[in-house]
């Protein structure tokens, strides 16, 4: 039996462990492997910042605001009529 | 002083922040605005739900978060399997006997980051750079805040190739970060 799995093998099941429980075995595995591994290691605690990245992205993007352009104003005009004709049913 | 909930003023008021948070999510213009235009016209015909218990804002971007999930969910129907990344980009991340071909770099404190506006920039940079269909799917499992499993069955896709397109999604994202943001000095000098 082959204990030790590959940086390969080993990213795509930190990847895997943030959606689905994977087994003990598998988790055992893991721990072993980031034991020795610096890169898998990194690779690790950067998926893990990355989702936490994410749900900040989502949720904070409302108070960002920023230098993103925003509506067009052709966009604008055409909601407004949108709206004023769905106001006056 | 404008009155709180006037319809004619949402557009001036939240118009702009709607639809860039619908653009990060859905990375096209048009339905970005579509889907603010949807999220008005439902929030006009619920007005009366509207009791004031939840900011005004609040409210219309739980209504945008709804819109913009079905949106995804239409759009994943068009996906194809090019979508989920070229089977060989991940193998060209590892060598031979599976090992990283460009290990990862060391981020430091990548927490720091945050707080930096240019970080965010970058990042959602990095978000438009990855194929749709991977995007879409890291989008929906932070948006919903569901079990995989529900998100999946409503995509039509299977666990694996979810499995698949997050971990790609992922090795991408990852990269894009280390070489915008964490590889320069960029992301350990947060100072400004």
């Amino acid at each position: 039996m082959r204990s030790m799995m590959s940086c390969k093998e080993v990213s795509a099941l930190v990847s895997r462990s943030r959606e689905e429980r994977v087994s003990v075995l598998e988790r055992m595995k893991i721990r072993l492997h980031l034991t020795f591994c610096e890169a898998c290691s990194r690779f690790e605690r950067q998926v893990r910042f990355m989702d936490r990245a994410m749900k900040d992205y989502v949720r904070k993007d409302p108070e960002r605001g920023g230098e993103a352009p925003g509506l067009s104003e052709e966009a604008r005009e055409r909601i407004r009529q949108a709206l004023r004709g769905r106001k006056n049913q | 002083m404008i009155a709180p909930t006037d319809p004619e003023c949402w557009i001036s008021e939240y118009g702009d922040e709607l639809y860039r948070y619908a653009l990060s999510l859905l990375g096209r213009e048009s339905d970005a605005e579509d889907a603010v235009q949807e999220t008005f016209a439902a929030a006009l015909r619920s007005l009366e739900g509207f009791s004031g218990r939840s900011s005004e804002k609040t409210w219309l971007f739980g209504i945008l978060k709804h819109k913009i999930a079905d949106h995804l969910r239409r759009e994943s129907r068009y996906w194809t399997v090019d979508d989920s990344g070229e089977e060989g980009d991940a193998f060209d991340r590892f060598l031979e006997n599976g090992r990283w071909a460009r290990p990862p770099s060391d981020w430091g404190d990548p927490e720091r980051s945050l707080e930096n506006r240019r970080f965010w920039e970058v990042f959602g940079e990095c978000l438009g750079h990855l194929p749709v269909g991977l995007a879409r799917v890291f989008s929906l499992k932070v948006l919903e805040e569901r079990p995989m499993e529900e998100i999946c069955a409503e995509l039509g896709i299977s666990s694996d190739n979810a499995n698949v397109r997050m971990y790609r999604a992922r090795l991408s994202l990852r990269e894009c970060l280390d070489r915008r943001w964490f590889g320069k000095d960029g992301g350990r000098n947060t100072g400004d």
